[in-house]
Formats: C-alpha cells, structure tokens, sequence
C-alpha cells in the first residue's frame, strides 16, 4: 500500500502550514517523512537543507534532536516522569545540566500557562493540559521546525482552539507544519495543503 | 538564543557526555520507579525471584565454605613441623625419637606473624590415670598444647574448654599456677569411667619422671578435673586410642619434658584466605632441620572434602547465574513490552539507539540490583536458619559460615546475570518500529 504519492511542498521558514485532509489521506505519513521517522522509496527530502534521504538513522535521530519539535495527537508523555521533566526530557539528549534543564522547561510552562503544574504527572493533567506540556517539551529545544500531528484530535472543540492558538503564539520564531482534518486549524495557519488519498490537491 | 547554542557549542565533550550520562540515569529511575507504580506485582515477582537465587547462592556458598572450614578443621593444622625422624606419635611408636626443644619460645615467635592464626607445640606422652578414689591407674595417651584464643582441634580434640595459654610455663620456670584442666576424649572418659567435672590423678609410668618429681619435692602424682568429655571421629588417627589433653607445660611437669621444653611437633594455622608459604618459610627459618609438611600433603580428606566444597559453589553459582539472568531477561521482556510507546517517544524527541538501549540496560541492572541486596539480606537470615536447623537437629556445630565477602560476591554475580539477560530486551528495543508505536 502506498501512503504517499508524487507528493512535492515547500515550506518557507517561519511559515506556519496546516496540511489537511480526511482520516488515511497520508497527513501524518508526510509529518513522519518530514521528521525523518520515515525513509520514502523514492524522491527527495530536504529539511533545513539536508537531504534525509542521504542521512543515515543515527543522523536523522540527531537531526530531530536538535532541529525538529514533535507535537502527538496522544500527547505521549512519559507518565513516569513530572510535567517538567517530560518538557526537559530533549535536553537530556543534548546534554544540558539538571540545573539548566529545569530552568528552561519552567520557563515554557508558564508561557504555556502551566506554571503551577511544574510537578503534576500527566495522569494529575486534563488532555488540554497535556497537549500544552506536549507543546512545551516540542519548543524546549527551540527547534527550527515544529512537526504537530492532529494536535487537537484527543480535545473538545473549545480546548483544541485554545491549543492551537497557543501553539501559534508561542511557536512565533519557529516554522510549523500542523497535519489536521480540523477544518477550524485553517484560521491560524499561513498557508493550507489539502491532501487526499496520498496526493496533494491544493495549495491554497 | 544563538549565543547560547554558541555557549553550549563551547563547552566540553566530556561534561556533556557527563551530564548526558546523569541525564539518562535520572530517566532510567523514574522509568523504574513508575514501572513499581504501574506493575507492582511483575516487579515484585522479578525483584523477589532474584532476590531468592542469590538467598539460595549465598546458602549454598556458606555451606561449602563450611564444608572447606570443617576439613580444615580436622586436619587441624595448615602446616605440621615435624623433627627429623620425628612422628605424629613417636612417643609411643619410639621412645628415644627426636624432640624440639624451647618450643615455648620458638612457638611464641610463629605465632606472633601476622598471617598465622596460632602456633603450638604438641607434646605425645604415655601417662597414667584414675579417677580419685580407684585402685587401678590406665595408660593413656596424653596431648600437651598450648591452647589458643579461638578454640581449635588438634588431632581431633577442641581445645575450647581448656584455657587459653599455658600459665604454669611461667617464662621457663615451671612455677606458675596449675589449671588442672584436663580434656577427655570418650575412649578415655569409658576406659576410666569418668565423666565431666571428676577429679583425676595423674602421673607418669616412667620411673625416671617420678624420681625427678621426688627429688623435687613434688608430688608423684597430680590432681585434675576434667573439663569435658570430646566425641572423637572413630576414623580419626587418634579416635581409637584412649586419648587425653592437657596444658603443655603440666604434661612437660608430669612426664620429665620441662628440662629442655621438649615438644614432638609444631602445629601452625595461617589465617584464613593467606597463602601458607609464609609461615612455611618461617617454620623453615626457625627449625631448618625439620621436616615441614602442609596441609594439603598430610590429608587428602581436605582436599577431598575442599574439592568437593568448590565444586557444590561452582554449581550453585552456574545456577544462580543461569536463573537470574532467565528471569531478569523474561520480565525486562514484558516490560518493553508494555513501554515500547516510551521508547518510541525517546526516539521521537531525538534519543539516539544507544541512549535508548542505556536507559533499558540501567533499568534492567537497577532491577537486579535491588533483587541482589534483597536476596543478600535474605542469605544472610538464610545461613542462620540453616545452622540454627542443623545444630538443633543432626549437626554438633554450625554447618554454614558467613563471610564478608560473600556480600559483593553476591551482587557481583547478580550484575553478571543482569548484564547476560541484557541482549534480549536490547534487541526488542532495537526493534521498535517507532512509526507504528507513535500511531498505536
């Protein structure tokens, strides 16, 4: 089964594109791709001015740690770990101090507006709650691009506009690439690529 | 922001690799702290299992080593500093053999080293006794030690009920006070019909011994109480003669052997784990006549019984080893498992492989460390109930020895175990189809 087909964006720096389209359309396939977690059969990949396709896994796992924020539908924190420790959780990678780690994930918690739930677990958070730790851990790293696969698929209707707005204001230096069917996700974003069946069929 | 990625840029590989280690070590307890909350009972199950190889590994390990210490027990002696022509026995197979003489003072100078535990002179001598009040005096064998602190058994008598030391030597003058202690092997104890706390005379059947004693003014014979009656081994070389023993000096008194301090034979025990070259060496320093036999060469029954010793721990230890690791390799199985989504994540926010397999192999190690201490703890009550159970029922003595080092032996084994079991869940992580995982 092929996922993605003849498929060929661009996104410019900054720019904050929703890639849209109807459960199975190839949305978060093409996130994956992008994030290098998938490896395409054929083409090209350039993120950031590399070619993934000559990357090797190692390569493309350092990529991501130091240039690419990932945002989940499920949220996928570490439920063993703080809400702060979860957003930290990147730079213990990059080998940043406990000391620094800590400052810089409160730091996006309350810009997230979770200052006060620097120590729950993500079973002591709501889901919106969760998605904005989930924001704050994909930022911690302040990464050239910010990867969200349907970031509001788990929220109501109201926390998923709240989640969204936040992203947008606090992903500002950042260039963001949302996969969603939530048509509402076309009022933050710059630029929309319509998908279906695996093929791009607009670029509005 | 870019001047701080310049800063970090800066900074030294080795703290960063540092911190990153710190970093994963902190991930890998949380993520075993959490794996206690959410299954409980597994890790209970895995920390327990562990925790009973090692208990059984260290009972087993105590036992052999006391099997070990039993047989060197009853060879008594590491090394046996024999006079050239001289005999265990060569007062009653020949009389005129040769003898050590100062042996006090010699004796004193090897026990003194560091590396031996104690050091005596043994005197054989034919001697006669009754208990006080009969007619008829019996031959026995009598045995002059100096008793050490710690109990010992030579030629398969203990030395505990006889005190420590030998007073009535007095530096070589022969005037220090009697203890009249006197130990009864059970031959002996039939032979004279006495028991525990009876007064026994004793003298000595050579009529030039009882001469001097009336030339000194001294008494023919002396009163002694015996102290205990010892259970000998019938198998052993002295079981089936009616033996006694006594405080050397007082035999030496009795029997004639004080004019020059004589002694058949100097036993030596090198403390436990030290080589017994050294104190061969100093034997050999102090009597370069003699004849110096150690202890794997007067018995095979020790290294029988050592061999043996080794073999049951090498066994228990292959076991333990092959247990732990199967039952660490199993749960830690499970477990990734059920946290393949974790690890899929750690790979999503850019945790390379080998941070990935490091927060698994540290999880994992952790996880049979705290089954190792548990299971040292629990050897530890183990030896206990086995000796208590032994002593209370068939053994006259503790059966199993604890040592110190039974402690990192054991954790050392269970790391070892931990680290074979490693290569399964290693490759399940390996394995993790992120992509698949993330979408789950």
């Amino acid at each position: 089964m092929t996922a993605l087909e003849e498929i060929s964006f661009n996104i410019h720096a900054g720019e904050i594109v929703g890639l849209v389209g109807p459960s199975g359309s190839g949305k978060s396939t093409a996130l994956h791709v992008v994030g290098g977690l998938l490896e395409p059969i054929e083409g090209t990949v350039d993120v950031l001015g590399t070619d993934l396709t000559e990357l090797s896994s190692s390569q493309r796992t350092r990529l991501r740690r130091d240039h690419i924020g990932f945002i989940f539908q499920q949220f996928h924190l570490l439920p063993a770990l703080s809400a702060r420790d979860n957003v930290a959780l990147p730079l213990v990678e990059r080998g940043v101090g406990r000391r620094e780690r800590q400052q810089r994930a409160t730091e996006l918690l309350e810009q997230v507006g979770l200052g006060d739930r620097l120590s729950h677990r993500p079973g002591e958070l709501s889901g919106g709650e969760q998605q904005r730790v989930a924001i704050a851990r994909a930022l911690v790293t302040d990464p050239e691009l910010v990867l969200a696969d349907e970031p509001t698929g788990e929220l109501d209707t109201e926390t998923g506009a709240q989640v969204l707005e936040l992203l947008v204001d606090v992903a500002e230096d950042q260039t963001v690439l949302v996969a969603t069917h939530d048509e509402r996700a076309i009022d933050v974003t710059d630029r929309v690529l319509r998908l279906l069946d695996g093929e791009i069929t607009t670029d509005e | 922001m870019a001047e701080k990625r310049s800063l970090q840029s800066r900074e030294r590989p080795r703290v960063h690799r540092l911190r990153r280690w710190l970093g994963l070590f902190r991930v890998s307890v949380g993520r075993l702290a959490s794996q206690l909350r959410r299954l409980p009972r597994q890790t209970a199950v895995t920390v327990a299992l562990v925790a009973l190889t090692i208990a059984l590994l260290i009972i087993v390990t105590g036992i052999s080593a006391g099997l070990a210490v039993d047989s060197t027990a009853d060879d008594e002696a590491d090394i046996r500093v024999l006079p050239p022509g001289g005999g265990t026995l060569s007062s009653v197979v020949d009389v005129e053999s040769a003898r050590f003489g100062s042996v006090h003072e010699t004796a004193a100078s090897i026990d003194q080293r560091d590396d031996v535990a104690y050091a005596t002179p043994v005197l054989t001598e034919v001697i006669q006794i009754r208990t006080e009040g009969s007619d008829e005096f019996e031959t026995v064998l009598a045995m002059g030690v100096i008793p050490p602190e710690e109990p010992a058994t030579i030629e398969g008598v203990s030395t505990a009920s006889l005190e420590p030391g030998d007073p009535h030597f007095a530096n070589g003058t022969y005037d220090g006070a009697r203890t009249g202690e006197i130990v009864l092997t059970d031959s002996a104890a039939n032979g004279l019909n006495a028991s525990s706390g009876n007064n026994l005379e004793v003298t000595s059947p050579t009529p030039s011994a009882s001469l001097r004693q009336e030339r000194n003014n001294q008494s023919r014979s002396a009163i002694y109480t015996a102290t205990t009656v010892e259970e000998t081994d019938s198998n052993d070389l002295t079981g089936e003669l009616p033996l006694v023993m006594l405080h050397l000096s007082e035999l030496q008194s009795i029997t004639g052997a004080d004019d020059d301090d004589l002694a058949d034979q100097v036993l030596v025990e090198t403390e436990s784990g030290t080589s017994t070259a050294a104190a061969e060496s100093a034997a050999a320093d102090t009597y370069p006549t003699a004849t110096i036999q150690s202890g794997s060469e007067s018995d095979f029954g020790s290294i029988r019984s050592d061999d043996f010793a080794l073999a049951t721990s090498l066994v228990a230890l292959v076991v333990a080893i092959l247990i732990c690791s199967l039952f660490v390799a199993t749960s830690s199985a499970l477990t990734i498992d059920r946290d393949r989504r974790t690890i899929a994540v750690l790979a999503a926010v850019g945790f390379s492989v080998r941070s990935r397999l490091a927060i698994v192999a540290i999880t994992t190690l952790s996880l049979t460390l705290a089954g190792a201490v548990a299971g040292v703890v629990l050897g530890i009550v183990g030896i206990s109930i086995t000796n208590h159970v032994a002593t209370a029922t068939m053994a006259p003595r503790p059966i199993a020895t604890l040592r110190p080092a039974f402690v990192p032996y054991a954790i050392g084994v269970a790391l070892l175990a931990g680290v074979l079991a490693l290569p399964y869940p290693l490759y399940l992580v390996a394995r993790t189809n992120v992509v698949a995982e993330l979408g789950r």
